[in-house]
């Protein structure tokens, strides 16, 4: 008989005790007049109440932005936002956006071609030309 | 933004017409002839002159009202003149004209017209043999321009404003909106069973307190010919919408009844009379027509066409007009998203100021501004009142 290890999933914690969430506050802006905005108009008279109840640590900033297309802006605690316009599309797209934002952590996007990457420092050292017994040529 | 009175009676088309362009042009003439005696003036000149004239004869022409004593007496008292008037007359008759003008504004012409142009002397043709022309502006007095003059109160009589026939104060609760359904209908009715159904097209008076009690007691019916009938004492309500209808515009308070007297109201009466047909176009007019004087609603055109009873009026008179923007729409009907704590809904748009005014940044921007004298106001100005202030004005 086999012997299995017990199957646990890891929780994310961001290396510390509790998980915090990176976006910290999403600015949504839409227009009155225009038909670019509708769907975001109806995303914020019928969504958007349970995303934001359901999100109590992201702070709502809804305005309107006259003559513009819909846009959202996520905030993040590095610092740095992200914008989605979100022209023309349906109140359940947009809704999936606001989940994209939500779920981002604010880093610019960059390529990973490395199957492993960490913060921590290799334990093994950088390599020196001038340390340890040296090559023979 | 320039007024444009209105006459009570508007008769003065009547007015003589032959007589002022006749007049006028003796004016021309004798403009001419002086004109041609002295130096040759310059095109420019002389187009101005001819201008002035034209305006001259259009003032004449245009605003005289029909009342006894509003013409100029200048034209009233004076018998026609013919082409060939005697010049002393001529002579009197612009001298009564500049009294005229001096004097400002008469009841035909509510309003001050500018002053006419009296462009000064040519310095080669001064007279005064001491004038020695300006080299700069210093000591010169300034007379000022027309700039806003029609926006100036002093240039315009007292009550000269447009009069609307749309009530001042919109009526909005729909109980009162139904009691003022009623008295039209009542009112219509009424005029169709004396057989004053030339009136129903007319302006009605707006009518007292009292005449308003007694038209929403009277009890209106649905008869067995299918139209409204009225089984109280018609012939007062219609007797009531032959007042003088000068009187009731200078009153504009409408008398209207409370919430609560509107509800008593609405109990009394039976639902019978909301299937009232409205199919006769001049009864469907007229109960709409003054359903606007009372209340300031107007039905659009696109729904008068669907209205064909009392019910159908009532139901498009009591909808709540939509929501403009968004933000009126979620403050009245999704509270529990407003109300929520992470939720901030700003119902214009978030300006730079706004965002530097969150951080307590604002304060100390104008102060530091203030200190280099680079501005004194407010920082935010529209861009209209920016122009204003780029133009020089204060």
């Amino acid at each position: 008989m086999t012997i299995r290890a017990i199957e646990k999933l890891s929780t994310s914690q961001n290396g510390l005790g509790a998980f915090i969430l990176q976006c910290k506050r999403m600015d949504i802006h839409y227009c009155d007049h225009s038909g670019s905005s509708r769907g975001m108009n109806a995303f914020i008279k019928h969504g958007l109440q349970r995303f934001a109840a359901a999100h109590p640590q992201i702070e709502f900033a809804v305005s309107p932005r006259p003559r513009k297309h819909p846009v959202m802006v996520g905030h993040y605690i590095n610092g740095k936002q992200k914008s989605i316009c979100v022209k023309n599309m349906e109140a359940s797209q947009i809704l999936k956006k606001a989940e994209l934002l939500r779920d981002a952590s604010g880093d610019k996007v960059k390529r990973v071609n490395k199957p492993v990457t960490s913060v921590n420092e290799s334990v093994r050292g950088v390599w020196s030309p001038y340390h340890g017994d040296g090559m023979a040529v | 933004m320039r007024r444009i009175a209105r006459l009570r009676k508007p008769a003065g088309w009547l007015a003589p017409s032959s007589r002022c362009p006749v007049a006028s042009l003796s004016r021309a003439q004798s403009a001419a002839a002086s004109t041609s005696a002295g130096a040759p003036l310059p095109t420019a000149s002389r187009t101005a002159a001819t201008t002035r004239l034209d305006a001259t004869v259009a003032r004449q022409v245009r605003f005289y009202s029909a009342k006894p004593g509003s013409l100029p007496a200048s034209l009233a008292d004076q018998p026609e003149p013919g082409v060939s008037a005697p010049e002393d007359q001529l002579a009197a008759l612009e001298e009564a004209e500049l009294l005229e003008e001096e004097a400002g504004w008469t009841d035909a012409i509510p309003y001050r017209l500018p002053p006419n142009r009296h462009p000064a002397e040519r310095p080669d043709a001064v007279s005064d043999p001491s004038y020695t022309p300006a080299e700069t502006s210093d000591g010169l007095a300034s007379v000022g321009g027309l700039e806003n003059w029609w926006d100036r109160p002093e240039n315009r009589a007292e009550g000269s404003d447009f009069a609307s026939f749309r009530a001042r104060r919109k009526v909005q609760h729909p109980d009162v909106l139904e009691t003022a359904v009623r008295r039209a209908v009542v009112e219509a009715t009424a005029l169709r069973m004396v057989g004053r159904e030339g009136d129903l097209v007319g302006s009605w008076p707006i009518g007292t307190d009292v005449e308003l009690e007694s038209v929403l007691a009277q009890d209106v019916q649905l008869g067995q010919d299918g139209a409204a009938v009225i089984a109280g004492d018609f012939q007062s309500v219609a007797r009531g919408l032959t007042a003088d209808t000068e009187a009731a515009e200078t009153d504009s308070a409408v008398p209207m009844p409370s919430t609560k007297e509107a509800a008593a109201y609405l109990e009394k009466w039976d639902s019978s009379w909301r299937r009232i047909p409205l199919a006769d176009p001049r009864i469907k007019f007229a109960v709409t027509k003054r359903v606007f004087q009372l209340t300031g609603q107007l039905i659009p055109d696109h729904k008068l066409s669907d209205i064909h009873t009392v019910a159908g009026l009532l139901a498009a008179v009591k909808t709540p007009p939509k929501a403009k923007t968004l933000s009126q729409d979620i403050q009245k009907t999704k509270q529990d998203l407003v109300s929520l704590p992470n939720l901030a809904f700003s119902p214009k748009r978030v300006t730079r100021a706004d965002k530097a005014k969150a951080v307590g940044q604002y304060k100390i921007i104008e102060e530091e501004l203030a200190k280099r004298d680079l501005q004194h106001g407010p920082l935010s100005v529209p861009p209209s009142r920016e122009k204003h202030y780029f133009k020089g004005s204060a």
